[in-house]
């Protein structure tokens, strides 16, 4: 097998996710796109981008496995954990041995740790001087990440921000906080769809998001749209 | 049926409507959120006519509040005194009886939930600024967010001093058996929600831990089924 250089894998991870954002672009497809480069890219475990909903709860958009487990070491630190300090503070918050460093977040430490996590390195999605969320990525070494390393995790973050965030939008908070609760809201919708999925095709929630994303893809439609069919039952996927 | 209603309600957060005033240039607001047991409750309403808008429109089953819903889109009246309104003309005429000259209708939901509704009004006629549309957009979708929040967190029975939810599940877990009970039982997102508040009320448990069940297959909404 040939070794391609990482140099070469991050620019081509970022052609890829530069030539979807020509276009009209699926917004989940491409964040998904994004968790799976950076875990790949970066050597992480698993990644979660994690945005805050208007009730100050973590919500997960985009990770590398769709279980519960991964959403839940994302999530259940609502108020107190590292991914949410990444988040109001909007500065890198790197947890480099989480057994170590984890207790003043007992609840995020024993999750953490139960899934194999030993480190964390979490990097806020900003916008000039507002924060509207974060890029988590765990490995199961503990250690922080190289300069380089922490320089292509803030670029990934970035790129997540621009996807959700339109032109327009950068420039107007109100527009900024529709079209964040819009990504948010569509994320509910298509956890519904993934349920029917499960449902209907006896498939676990992971297997449904791939067939989610599967159908969406070969009928050139967005993962949202695809959603919405299933739920009024447009379509069976 | 009734005080079960009342008691459902009872932790959501009758403050709500603050916002919607201390923001916009109306006269009233109220809210109304589907709670599970009955149809709907009203969270709260600022003054009688913001009741009473709501109430007419739900008794008479007519009016914007209804188009609202099945739209999912705002409904803004400006001038609600004028003009003819096909669609609900036993409710135009009522409201001519009220204090209501301009009448702002927005829906809450989240993906293919409906949460419920809020209802402006002004006593002057006029339309919302887009700057003020905006901002009505924005405290709704927070109204919302906060409603699913209460809802889901809720005890039945325990009222406000319920304990917080100390599950560790996300609400993840909540929307995709949403989306299981939805095709199990051939309804719609809202009826599947609804129909897991219930079981959630009558065996005691939250709506957390019943959507555990369901998620884990070990809970199945099947009509007639297991």
């Amino acid at each position: 097998m040939a070794m391609i250089s990482r140099a070469g894998r991050v620019s081509a991870a970022f052609v890829k996710i530069a030539n979807t954002l020509v276009a009209d672009y699926d917004v989940f497809d491409l964040l998904h796109t994004l968790v799976d480069e950076s875990v790949g890219i970066l050597d992480a475990a698993a990644a979660g981008l994690v945005l805050v909903d208007p009730a100050g709860d973590l919500q997960v958009m985009a990770s590398t496995s769709e279980e519960s487990q991964l959403v839940e070491v994302l999530q259940l630190e609502a108020g107190a954990g590292p991914c949410v300090d990444c988040y109001r503070t909007g500065a890198v918050v790197t947890i480099d041995d989480i057994e170590a460093q984890g207790s003043p977040w007992p609840l995020f430490q024993s999750s953490a740790l139960s899934q194999g996590f030993r480190s964390l390195h979490a990097v806020p999605m900003r916008l000039r001087s507002r924060t509207i969320g974060a890029l988590n990525l765990f490995g199961h070494e503990t250690g922080p990440l190289t300069a380089d390393d922490a320089a292509i995790a803030q670029a990934f973050a970035d790129v997540a921000t621009i996807t959700l965030l339109q032109e327009r939008a950068a420039r107007e908070s109100a527009l900024i906080n529709e079209q964040l609760q819009h990504a948010l809201s569509s994320r509910i919708l298509i956890e519904q769809a993934k349920g029917v999925i499960a449902h209907t095709s006896n498939v676990d929630m992971n297997a449904a998001f791939a067939l989610l994303r599967g159908y969406a893809r070969a009928h050139n439609q967005t993962i949202y749209e695809t959603a919405d069919k299933i739920i009024t039952r447009k379509i069976t996927v | 049926m009734g005080d079960d209603a009342d008691s459902m309600a009872e932790g959501l957060d009758a403050g709500l409507c603050t916002g919607f005033l201390e923001s916009l240039p109306i006269s009233g607001a109220a809210i109304s959120v589907f709670s599970g047991l009955a149809p709907e409750t009203m969270v709260c309403a600022s003054d009688s006519v913001a009741a009473k808008v709501d109430e007419l429109q739900f008794d008479l089953g007519e009016g914007p509040r209804w188009e609202a819903l099945r739209t999912r889109r705002p409904v803004l009246l400006p001038n609600v005194r004028r003009g003819r309104h096909a669609a609900w003309p036993v409710f135009a005429k009522s409201l001519l009886e009220l204090d209501v000259a301009a009448l702002f209708v927005f829906p809450l939901a989240l993906g293919a939930l409906d949460i419920g509704v809020v209802e402006l009004y002004s006593s002057e006629s006029g339309p919302l600024s887009p700057a003020e549309q905006s901002t009505a957009l924005q405290l709704a979708d927070a109204t919302t967010w906060r409603l699913l929040r209460q809802l889901l967190t809720l005890v039945p029975g325990d009222g406000a001093d319920a304990p917080p939810d100390a599950s560790p599940l996300s609400r993840r877990e909540v929307h995709q058996a949403t989306g299981m009970v939805l095709a199990q039982a051939g309804t719609t997102a809202r009826d599947a929600l609804l129909l897991m508040r219930a079981h959630a009320f009558a065996h005691g448990r939250t709506v957390r831990e019943v959507a555990r069940d369901v998620v884990g297959r070990s809970l199945d909404f099947t009509p007639g089924g297991g």
